[in-house]
């Protein structure tokens, strides 16, 4: 019986401490999330919106795929914001499909509405092809700050990318439109999120601001105002919907046509919607916020961005985190398979310099020519080919944090562009993300399938870690060129 | 009437006070209201006020030496200098004269406008220059004589890289018009000269 009861004594006690230390981590845990919370508020400059159901948009056949159904779902209207808008075979498909879809709901809505908004800068202004998308009834503008006196002729990008339909579903990422972005035989990898709940109105209301802004300036006698007095008109109408003379461009909007009502949540996730925007804030909350996560992180980092030169507290916060031995990922393009070369490539260099010596994962991406020369030099034709780059900007901090954006987090997204983006709190949203990057930095002898005949192509390395090695041949290219990649920072 | 008007501050508050609850909850409702829906995310939508006037003066010089490419001389070379004054986030102005010589005319040009030297954000801090501008030209035509012109344009540096953009026309006293229309591509040496100790801007908050 004392045997019984000594055993009963321990049992009691093994679990009343196993709750203690389940409550102590629990409350760590929630601490910690409250403190992401309180930081993505305040440093991002935004809101949490609960109830939120998201999709990851990563293969390329599934993000055009998401795109579509949003055109062929709109019954009120559509909000598309892009940086770029080609005249290739995507970027046409998609604009005659959006043609299409305006004709076919204008038959039975006539207050139908499509409003574009493209980056000038980037598309050599609006061309003749959207001409014939006007004709059926959108409204195409183009963003371009130089023109209405806003800023300079360097600070005038428009990077964000945003689609919206009927206030109830949203994309957005780092894909615009043309081939590069959803070709699954020549793609260029890249995220972007498909969103349905509250925090579409959060996007909604960024993109009417930025039409409003667009509509406003475009006026020719608003290049005679001085550049302060329009800075501020732009900031009266972000902070308080309203121009300071009291209108808003927004009243029209505020209704259930465009804000519908969500009668059953779409999902259970919380989301913050970001932007970046030089004329509201200097410097881009995003890059603010992600220099604190990083200095908080403490256990795992990953970074994807196609351009890595980035402002000098995020390289730091970076090496100093590798450091403090959180496992430190960033993942960019090869040299081999830099989206841009020269001397805007080596502008990259000093910040994977300074991360490879810190003892951060640097993975670069290869995409392999070779592999390409032997497809078609076999004549075959795989379902999908791994990317030829990356595109991607996201970020994942830990295990339940990740940031999904059109920034790029380097000096030209923090100073000069306009971005925005969404923050997922969500352990299986990042476990789902970490398990991507985690295929992805394995891809190695795989093969690849044809979709004509019986024949596969082997895929030796498509990703390496650079080391030292890589350190010393980008020591050796950057030579002189050193005291320049400062500035051209500011050009990409 | 009294009653109403005194009901109808009370139940905006009330509302107000509601919506103001729910998005402290993460929950949300849709914007219907563009009052109470800034008021109520005035944290999340708030722009910063880093640039408001601080009180910082500032003079800026902004010697340029460069090409230009267009009517009326389609190649030309250009020396310019300006002045610039500005106070942080609340006027910046500048003026300049400049001279331009090329194969059909020379001419004497002076600009005012908006804008100055200004700080640029690239990895370090470096200086640069933006501005809008108006500007009168005395043009001697070598054929048709002297033109006075007028003209606008913008143009934009960063460190020691400017470039202009500049449409116009200038009209001679015997009727004969010509027409600017340039791009400059410059050299450029921007300095600033802080005219007092207030700090040019505010730390972010």
């Amino acid at each position: 019986m004392g045997r019984w009861s000594s055993r009963f004594r321990r049992l009691v006690v093994s679990i009343l401490a196993a709750a203690a230390v389940a409550a102590w981590w629990t409350e760590a845990g929630a601490a910690d999330r409250e403190e992401v919370e309180d930081l993505v508020r305040r440093l991002g400059r935004t809101r949490w919106t609960d109830g939120n159901a998201v999709e990851l948009l990563a293969d390329p056949r599934r993000a055009w795929e998401a795109r579509l159904d949003l055109l062929e779902s709109a019954t009120n209207h559509l909000f598309i914001s892009t940086f770029s808008w080609y005249e290739d075979d995507y970027g046409t498909r998609f604009r005659e499909r959006l043609a299409e879809v305006i004709r076919e709901r204008s038959r039975s809505n006539p207050d139908f509405t499509v409003h574009c908004l493209a980056d000038a800068m980037a598309m050599g202004f609006i061309n003749n092809s959207f001409e014939e998308l006007e004709k059926t009834g959108a409204d195409v503008r183009s963003f371009n700050r130089a023109s209405w006196g806003v800023s300079s002729m360097y600070g005038l990008r428009m990077h964000d990318k945003i689609v919206v339909a009927d206030g109830r579903q949203a994309i957005v990422g780092g894909r615009n439109y043309a081939d590069i972005y959803y070709d699954p035989l020549h793609w260029w990898l890249d995220f972007g999120v498909l969103l349905e709940g509250p925090a579409v109105w959060d996007l909604q209301m960024i993109f009417l601001k930025a039409w409003a802004v667009a509509t406003d300036l475009a006026r020719a006698h608003h290049f005679a105002w001085p550049v302060e007095t329009i800075h501020r008109r732009i900031r009266a109408l972000w902070s308080t919907g309203r121009f300071p003379d009291g209108a808003s461009p927004l009243e029209g909007f505020l209704d259930e046509r465009f804000f519908p009502d969500i009668e059953t949540p779409a999902g259970d996730l919380r989301v913050a919607v970001l932007y970046d925007n030089p004329v509201l804030w200097r410097r881009a909350p995003t890059i603010d916020l992600l220099v604190e996560l990083v200095r908080g992180a403490e256990s795992e980092v990953d970074l994807m961005t196609p351009f890595p030169n980035f402002p000098d507290d995020l390289s730091e916060a970076l090496a100093a985190a590798a450091a403090r031995g959180v496992r430190v990922r960033l993942i960019v393009n090869h040299r081999s398979a830099a989206i841009r070369g020269g001397l805007i490539q080596l502008s990259t260099y000093p910040a994977l310099m300074q991360l490879v010596s810190a003892g951060a994962e640097v993975w670069a991406w290869k995409g392999s020519p070779e592999l390409f020369a032997e497809v078609v030099r076999s004549e075959c034709v795989p379902a999908i080919m791994p990317p030829v780059a990356l595109h991607g900007k996201i970020v994942r901090i830990d295990s339940e944090l990740v940031v999904v954006h059109s920034s790029n987090f380097n000096i030209r997204s923090t100073y000069y562009n306009t971005e925005a983006g969404v923050a997922v709190l969500d352990g299986e949203f990042n476990r789902q993300v970490r398990e991507l990057l985690d295929g992805l930095l394995d891809l190695e002898n795989f093969d690849l399938r044809c979709t004509n005949g019986d024949r596969q192509v082997t895929v030796d390395r498509v990703v390496e870690r650079l080391g030292a090695d890589d350190v010393a041949v980008m020591r050796d290219e950057l030579g002189p060129w050193r005291y320049m990649v400062d500035g051209i920072s500011m050009l990409w | 009437m009294r009653i109403r008007g005194g009901r109808r501050p009370a139940a905006a508050l009330l509302v107000w006070l509601v919506w103001a609850a729910a998005v402290s909850a993460g929950a949300a409702e849709p914007p219907r209201d563009v009052d109470v829906w800034h008021r109520a995310l005035e944290a999340a939508v708030g722009v910063e006020l880093t640039d408001e006037p601080a009180g910082g003066w500032t003079l800026g010089l902004y010697p340029t030496a460069g090409v230009a490419v267009g009517p009326s001389n389609w190649a030309s070379y250009q020396l310019h200098g300006a002045l610039s004054l500005s106070r942080n986030g609340r006027l910046s102005l500048f003026a300049g004269y400049g001279y331009e010589r090329g194969p059909t005319s020379r001419s004497h040009m002076v600009t005012l406008g908006w804008g100055g030297v200004q700080r640029l954000q690239a990895g370090r801090s470096q200086r640069g220059f933006y501005g809008k501008f108006l500007r009168y030209r005395r043009m001697d035509d070598f054929d048709h004589g002297l033109h006075h012109g007028v003209s606008v344009g913008h143009e934009s540096g960063a460190g020691i890289l400017a470039l202009s953009i500049e449409l116009g026309a200038a009209r001679s006293s015997a009727n004969h018009w010509s027409v600017i229309g340039q791009i400059s591509l410059k050299l450029a040496f921007p300095v600033a000269v802080a005219l007092s100790r207030t700090p040019h801007t505010q730390p972010p908050p």
